[in-house]
């Protein structure tokens, strides 16, 4: 007796419409300032500066406001393709490295930042903070160069593995603040 | 203002290591006044409160005399440092000045002598929160003294004995900040 055979429908995903402005405002680089958010936190809305404020002021989120950096895109994991397909895009590894310059009273921080687990990172360039979905380790380190002039600063290099490349979000003022927890917060 | 301040802190400096009767003053100017019917120009500090004017040239009472003139200021970004957060970069202003110094020499010895003394003591650079650096660097020495008697003395009936001598040092100050640091005019605490 022959069996019945069917054809999957294949691993169709659905794409959405592609956007297009000629005279769109660019968005500028450099990561300006960056942070971490504790495992439990989750946002409902990003672009909501109460939903910011009050993570920080609960230390859930930590902001580092002002530094400098850089994102590298991702580098491609691929994998043996199938069928016709030659090699199969199986996800990315991401990192991004910052420089803190306050330096002096920041080493305890650092130094338990790195053994923390569960932290997600965030970064902001010119009007965008993009957040990661997963935990991500983070390595600290203050290198001293030989030149009375230069600035010992923190240099941090954060690095996770995701498929997809972290999503932009419109950056509450807040996370550019510069604010201290001894300090009267401003929003 | 900060120059003023590092002015002050540089001839502090030097103070310490010269005799007693060397006199220093601050940032000066090339003062005109009208002498009968001739038109002299001296050198004088200014007093920003008063406007009263205290010539601070040549004189027989000092061994050693020295103002400082403001020459110019440059203004650039510090590139090699970087900003952070939106800030492009830090600023570097670079102040030119000149250190005009007489001298008698039968109270001080020899120009070269001098020179290298105050080469030696001049200060290489100054720790004054907020700026992040200040940097001095003598750059040139001019010795023709009257060349530097006709710039800084037009118009006078005097004359500089001879063994006195006028000599002009110009140094730079590179003062290097984040804008927005600045709680206050000035720095109060400059080493």
């Amino acid at each position: 007796m022959p069996y019945n055979v069917y054809y999957p429908n294949g691993c169709a995903v659905t794409i959405g419409d592609h956007y297009c402005n000629d005279c769109e405002t660019p968005e500028k680089g450099r990561v300006r300032s960056a942070g971490f958010i504790a495992p439990g936190f989750n946002f409902t809305d990003p672009t909501n500066p109460t939903e910011w404020v009050n993570g920080i002021r609960n230390k859930q989120i930590v902001v580092i406001p002002k530094v400098n950096g850089t994102f590298d895109g991702g580098s491609e994991i691929t994998g043996p393709g199938y069928g016709d397909q030659a090699t199969k895009l199986t996800g990315f590894n991401y990192s991004s490295t910052y420089n803190d310059p306050n330096y002096r009273l920041n080493a305890d921080f650092y130094n338990a930042l790195k053994r923390a687990s569960g932290y997600r990172y965030f970064y902001r360039t010119g009007t965008q903070v993009h957040i990661t979905d997963v935990a991500v380790s983070v390595i600290p380190k203050a290198p001293v160069t030989d030149d009375v002039n230069s600035d010992v600063t923190w240099n941090v290099t954060v690095n996770w593995s995701d498929d997809d490349a972290p999503i932009p979000y419109n950056a509450p003022a807040v996370i550019s603040t510069c604010f201290d927890y001894t300090g009267t917060f401003g929003a | 203002m900060p120059l003023n301040s590092f002015i002050h802190a540089i001839n502090d400096h030097l103070r310490n290591q010269f005799p007693k009767d060397a006199a220093f003053f601050g940032v000066c100017q090339s003062i005109p006044r009208i002498q009968g019917s001739v038109e002299e120009v001296l050198p004088g500090q200014v007093n920003q409160t008063t406007g009263e004017i205290k010539y601070v040239g040549v004189d027989d009472r000092n061994s050693l005399v020295a103002y400082h003139k403001l020459n110019g200021i440059t203004v650039e970004p510090v590139n090699t440092r970087g900003g952070f957060g939106d800030e492009p970069s830090d600023t570097r202003n670079t102040y030119s000045l000149s250190m005009l110094v007489y001298h008698d020499m039968k109270k001080t010895g020899d120009t070269s002598d001098l020179f290298l003394h105050l080469q030696n003591t001049f200060p290489q650079f100054m720790n004054a929160p907020p700026y992040k650096s200040v940097l001095l660097r003598i750059t040139s020495v001019i010795l023709n003294s009257g060349q530097l008697f006709a710039q800084e003395y037009k118009g006078t009936s005097f004359k500089l004995p001879a063994t006195s001598v006028l000599f002009q040092l110009n140094y730079t100050i590179e003062s290097s900040f984040k804008r927005g640091c600045f709680e206050k005019l000035c720095p109060e605490d400059i080493h």
